[in-house]
């Protein structure tokens, strides 16, 4: 055997790689043995073991084996022991290289079968490795040959023995093939070798192992063994980590003696679940939640077993209602009613039942629990899943029509609707049509199979946090409404207790109970708080000071309120030596309650809401001292806050807004008493506004009436206040009530004066029908309740005749004023007690045009048909015809401006009875 | 026009009633055609408007009578529309922005553009520029205002515009400055005696000096209320007598209603029927500063005199802070309360003095 020149060395470890790359390209199974861990610890050991070869080659390795990594199932045998080899390997790095030689040298043994010449070979090449001695394993060589001989023995002892499937089917596989493995090889290699030939007398290079190992390895080997180990270190490295962290905790918790199980536990628990999970309950009598609650949705869904399973459910009820009556509850008594009256479909009423109340009371672990302990399989949807009607459809069908199916052989489903009041309206609008309308529908179809099968009969549970959502009003009619009370802090206080003794966290009820308040009984946060005390012990003063675990609670409107004007007498009973102690625990006191109102009133946001309802409420509540200090100073504060909520308002400088809760506080000092305050919703101030704005709409209306000449130099303030008061004042006619014929020139002067005043301001009468029937006219734009004042009459009101014969003045004015373009400056009044065919003839009037204004009762002169005579005796006699008589006075009125507006106008001349004759039809006058 | 207020308004620079001397100057600034932009200003009720009308008849004639109110329509930028109402003539246009609210800012740049950008048709004939009469400017925002100063220089060629205000306190300098200030004080008691003898006497009326007197006295120097209460007292009662009573607005007995409620006790129950109160002044437009004002008339007259320097300045501080907030109700509660805390500690010590 020759020793090979390095270029040729190097020619031929590369011409190596390239074929083995080429083979291990096409043919997977050359690699199979080749896991990337492997040719991992061959680098590992090419660097602890040799210093003058090629790292190259065996990155070049590396990269091969990597491509090609793949691992078939059928090898996982030859992995677990490759590791193991590796585990042995770190625990003893002395032996490690001779083990894996030993291990390689009986792979290659395998691999190339008939092996009996290469031992001969190795017995001849023995002198030269002597002489080769590059590595320092080199004082171990005389023992190689001992080795090589085991070797071979354990060799033969194989062969003979059974072999496992593996190893002939790696002997099979790669037998036409160069074995890419670090324990043959083909060029000089880095570790320490032996030189063979093979076959076709190729040089071979074997690598070589220490006895001891090669020793340990036969006795370790076990082919047999079929368990994966994916540890990444070794077990015992581990447990001496182990055993050194355990070490560290306890020198750092000296002062708590906990025993070593409970440690170990510990420091395992590290990877485990969370507590919430961990702690949840597994059984009914394990449910924190109130117990009535638990005991009402159980026994709702007992009533389903009637349809569910087919079972009578007669008996438990009526133990359940013995329940019930103690409790007290109505909608339990509902449904056990409406559970015998639907005996033909044995369905309960309320096809859904609607859990509600704050995150955290265990809604969701109840409504599985007890669907479990009813004996359904739950299938849940929640917020996470698509709930759009589509989704929601097919999956709330799938999950009934699987039921009808699976009823027979398996659990019956029970649907959870969690977190139901985010679902879309269509959804929930669905759903409640799907529990119901069924129902209704199933009168008809009662006899037909096929259609029962769609009648909802399992279950559904919904949950929600709020069920005042808009969305979520029809479901809270149709379904059984079950509110969650709040957890009782005892039950809550206890079981944390329990949890913090299987946590090994050191604690007392006080602290817990402290932790319970400050998040509001909410078991899923105290949990979470708890965890953060893991490995601790909890005192009062921990959870106290911890700024975890509390929860921004929003509180009600009133509360808020109701804590602002109440002072909470838990205050003193928190520090009972409050009393006793004088000034500074009195102090202490006080930064309690300012610290508790500033925060209430922080977490509701809407100040300007809250600072309302102060304001309104404090004058009712009763004062702590009849004195007005307390009043002014509080009052001095309101300025103060609307001060700054203008400035925030109108500069948009939202950095004051922290200082306002202040104000409450002041307000807190200022009016709490210990007496519960009955607070009312402020809506004085809403009231006020909505009445300003009714009365500034009259004012625009009456501004936009006002003729342009007299509008320009008047302004809003102006006449609301000094002419409309007033003008109440002067728009009153002191007019008789009788006939406008019968006034005097003063009266008729006056009437004329008012009309014209009005018309000038754009007001007029209307006639209203008044709630009971009768009418009345009113004043549009009804000024008058703008300038008038309750308690204050001042103003006289006109009687009904004269409203009604002003009304009518202002018409005729108006269309006199309209006329006034054209050159018909005269008005023809239909008298009213004319017949029908007199309406053609109408008296004429053609002087009075340049005392239009003042004429207006000169009208009234005329109303006599056919009298050319003086106008006032037929004035007078018309008169006397008739008094003056209000529904047909304006009858009269209505009838009159009909014609006065209708196209056709005659002209009679003064003293003529007869001038004009002219056949006019009715229909042409209208 | 036949309330007597509108019916007795002098039409011409010629013949108004009082400060003529002014009313000279005015007519001489017109006489020459043109004028600067002008700043009417003073109390309600002293004529400002009457002059500024009778100003414009004197430069454009008879003409400017004819006005018609008319709607225009703005767009806020972010889309709201709003409207506001105008008074025009075929040479005027009269705008109160501050009916916009917190929109003045556009209806001043956008009007007063549209308005000045648009020349007379027939210059030879006409002036050469429009006049854009402003009203309430004091109400304007600082906004509003500092958009106007600017138009106000730009357009000058084909515009003029006449200010008017209350008091030019709330016009900002740059404004001020730019304009021909024109104070118009109110008349005196003399004045406005006079004034009501002679629409008594245009009315065939007689009026004894001892009424017009009285009812001088009462109208806070606003003539128009002076005129409407004497055809007020007219209607109640004619022939005059010389103890009649002069009727008043039914809002300025309300607020005495209110002050007598003050003054009756001091106690908090008493504050909440106060406060009811208060809410029905505010409820129908009263303005806050005139509920001060008469509030502390009414309340200071029942004080005694040592008492009066606090009442004053309390409400002076608590007008103030009104103005600087939003909810008038806190305020105005805020001096009804520093009042009764007082007025009772007072009255306590009086007492006290007097076993």
């Amino acid at each position: 055997m020759d020793y090979l020149d390095p270029e040729e060395e190097f020619e031929m470890m590369h011409a190596d790689e390239l074929e083995m790359m080429n083979e291990m390209d096409f043919t997977t199974d050359a690699v199979k043995i080749c896991s990337p861990k492997d040719t991992r610890r061959s680098l590992k050991f090419s660097t602890r073991f040799s210093s003058n070869e090629k790292i190259e080659s065996e990155r070049s390795f590396n990269l091969s084996s990597e491509l090609n990594g793949v691992f078939p199932l059928s090898q996982t045998s030859v992995v677990s022991f490759n590791l193991d080899d590796n585990n042995e390997n770190e625990a003893q790095p002395s032996t490690s290289a001779s083990i894996i030689n030993n291990k390689r040298y009986l792979d290659v043994e395998d691999l190339f079968g008939n092996t009996d010449d290469i031992n001969f070979e190795d017995e001849e090449l023995e002198p030269v490795l002597k002489r080769q001695k590059v590595d320092p394993l080199s004082d171990k060589d005389i023992k190689q040959q001992d080795l090589i001989k085991k070797i071979i023995d354990q060799r033969k002892k194989f062969k003979s023995g059974k072999r496992s499937n593996f190893l002939s089917s790696i002997s099979y596989n790669s037998s036409n093939h160069t074995q890419p493995y670090e324990s043959v090889s083909r060029r000089v290699p880095s570790w320490s070798f032996f030189p063979a030939c093979d076959g076709e007398n190729q040089r071979v290079y074997i690598r070589f192992r220490s006895a001891d190992a090669v020793h340990e390895e036969i006795s370790s080997l076990s082919w047999h063994t079929k368990s994966v180990q994916l540890l990444s270190d070794p077990v015992d490295e581990m447990i001496a980590r182990a055993y050194e962290k355990i070490e560290n905790n306890e020198a750092i918790r000296s002062g708590v003696n906990r025993n070593g199980v409970s440690i170990l536990d510990n420091s395992i628990d590290n990877t485990a679940e969370l507590w919430v999970q961990k702690y949840k309950p597994n059984r009914y009598l394990d449910l924190l939640s109130d117990e009535s609650t638990n005991r009402m949705l159980l026994q709702w869904l007992k009533i389903w077993d009637k349809v569910v399973f087919n079972k009578e459910v007669n008996k438990k009820r009526k133990v359940i209602d013995v329940y019930d009556k103690s409790a007290g509850n109505k909608f339990t008594k509902k449904n056990q009613t409406l559970d015998e009256g639907l005996d033909e479909n044995n369905c309960p009423k309320y096809k859904l039942a609607l859990l509600c109340g704050p995150p955290g009371l265990g809604k969701t672990t109840l409504a599985h629990l007890v669907a479990r302990q009813a004996g359904y399989n739950v299938v849940e949807m929640n917020a996470s899943d698509d709930r759009n009607l589509t989704c929601f459809k097919r999956q709330l069908e799938a999950t009934t029509q699987m039921c009808s199916v699976m009823s027979n052989d398996s659990r019956p489903n029970c649907l959870v609707l969690d977190e139901i009041d985010g679902a879309p309206v269509a959804s929930i609008e669905f759903l409640i049509k799907f529990a119901t309308e069924k129902r209704a529908t199933r009168k008809k179809k009662t006899d037909k199979k096929e259609e029962k099968s769609f009648i909802l009969k399992r279950p559904i549970i919904c949950i929600c946090n709020d069920v005042y959502v808009p969305a979520l009003r029809n479901l809270r009619q149709n379904a059984f409404v079950l509110n969650f009370p709040p957890t009782s802090s005892v039950r809550l206080v206890e079981r944390l207790m329990e949890i913090s003794s299987y946590e090994n966290i050191k604690t007392d009820m006080g602290a817990m109970t402290a932790l319970g308040t400050k998040t509001n009984n909410d078991i899923r946060s105290c949990l979470s708080t708890l965890s953060c005390f893991r490995n601790q012990s909890v005192h009062l003063s921990h959870v106290k000071n911890a700024n975890i675990g509390a929860k921004d609670m929003q509180k009600g409107l009133f509360t808020v309120w109701q804590e602002i004007f109440q002072i909470k007498k838990s205050c003193f009973e928190n520090n009972p030596n409050s009393t006793s102690d004088g000034f500074s625990s009195q102090n202490n006191v006080m930064k309690d309650r300012i610290n508790s109102v500033l925060k209430t009133v922080q977490s509701y946001g809407d100040y300007e809401k809250l600072c309302q309802g102060i304001f309104e409420n404090y004058l009712i509540l009763k004062p702590k001292d009849s004195s007005l200090t307390n009043i002014a100073e509080g009052l001095e504060w309101f300025c103060n806050f609307d001060k700054m909520m203008h400035v925030i308002n109108s500069s948009q400088n939202y950095s004051l807004f922290p200082y306002l809760p202040y104000n409450f506080a002041t307000w807190h000092c200022l009016f709490a008493t210990f007496t519960w305050p009955k607070i009312t919703y402020p809506s004085a101030a809403y009231e006020a506004t909505m009445k300003k704005n009714k009365f500034k709409q009259i004012m625009d209306e009456l501004m936009s009436g006002i003729i342009p000449s007299i509008r320009t130099f008047l302004h809003r303030d102006q006449v609301l206040l000094d002419t409309m008061p007033l003008l109440m004042h002067i728009a009153i006619p002191n007019l008789r009530s009788i006939s406008t014929q019968l006034f005097t020139q003063k009266e008729k002067e006056d009437l004329a004066k008012v009309v014209n005043i009005m018309i000038d301001y754009g007001l007029n009468y209307f006639q209203e029908r008044d709630a009971d029937g009768s009418f009345n006219f009113v004043l549009n734009p009804c000024v008058d309740d703008a300038v008038k004042f309750p308690g204050l009459e001042t103003f006289p009101t006109s009687s009904y005749a004269t409203k009604q014969l002003i009304s009518r003045e202002i018409e005729l004015e108006h269309l006199r004023k309209r006329m006034s373009h054209g050159e018909l400056n005269d008005i023809i009044v239909e008298p009213d007690g004319l017949d029908e065919n007199e309406k053609n003839v109408s008296t004429p009037k053609g002087v009075k045009g340049s005392r239009n204004k003042q004429v207006t009762p000169n009208h009234l002169q005329r109303l006599t048909p056919k009298i050319v005579g003086s106008t006032k005796v037929t004035k007078k006699k018309d008169f006397f015809g008739r008094e003056i008589d209000s529904p047909a006075g304006h009858k009269h009125k209505e009838f009159r401006d009909e014609i006065v507006k209708s196209d056709v106008w005659f002209h009679f001349k003064e003293g003529y009875s007869n001038a004009v004759r002219k056949l006019v039809l009715m229909k042409d006058l209208y | 026009m036949s309330l007597w207020a509108d019916k007795y308004r002098p039409n011409s620079l010629q013949k108004v009633d009082y400060h003529q001397d002014q009313a000279q100057h005015l007519t001489n600034l017109v006489n020459q055609g043109d004028f600067p932009h002008l700043l009417f200003y003073g109390p309600n009720g002293a004529g400002k408007k009457t002059r500024i009308l009778a100003l414009l008849r004197q430069l454009y004639g008879p003409g400017v009578e004819r006005l018609r109110t008319e709607h225009m329509n703005f767009m806020t930028p972010s889309n709201k529309k709003f409207e506001i109402m105008t008074v025009a003539s075929n040479y005027h246009i009269e705008v109160n922005a501050s009916d916009a609210g917190m929109y003045d800012r556009i209806v001043v740049m956008e009007l007063i553009k549209t308005v000045a950008q648009t020349h007379q048709l027939d210059s030879t004939k006409q002036r050469h520029f429009k006049v854009i009469l402003l009203t309430e400017v004091d109400r304007l925002t600082k906004e509003a205002q500092q958009a106007l100063r600017r138009t106000m220089e730009k357009y000058m060629a084909t515009c003029r515009i006449i200010l008017c205000a209350n008091s030019i306190g709330q016009v900002i300098p740059a404004i001020r400055s730019r304009c021909l200030a024109v104070r118009v004080p109110a008349p005196t008691h003399e004045d406005i005696c006079k004034i009501l003898k002679t629409i008594c006497k245009k009315e065939g009326l007689t009026l004894p000096d001892e009424l017009a007197l009285i009812i001088s006295q009462n109208c806070e120097r606003n003539l128009r209320r002076a005129i409407l209460m004497l055809e007020a007292s007219k209607v109640k009662q004619y022939p005059f007598d010389v103890k009649q009573s002069v009727v008043v607005p039914d809002w300025q007995l309300y607020i005495g209603d209110t002050a007598k409620q003050i003054l009756s006790q001091q106690t908090p129950g008493k504050l909440l029927e106060v406060r009811s109160m208060l809410y029905e002044l505010i409820v129908h437009g009263i303005p806050t500063n005139v509920i001060f004002k008469f509030l502390l008339k009414e309340l200071v007259k029942n004080c005694d005199i040592s008492l009066k320097h606090d009442i004053v300045e309390i409400a002076s501080f608590y007008e103030h802070s009104l103005l600087k907030g939003n909810k008038t109700m806190f305020h105005l509660e805020a001096f009804v309360a520093k009042f009764m805390l007082l007025y009772s500690k007072f009255m306590e010590e009086s007492l006290h003095g007097i076993f």
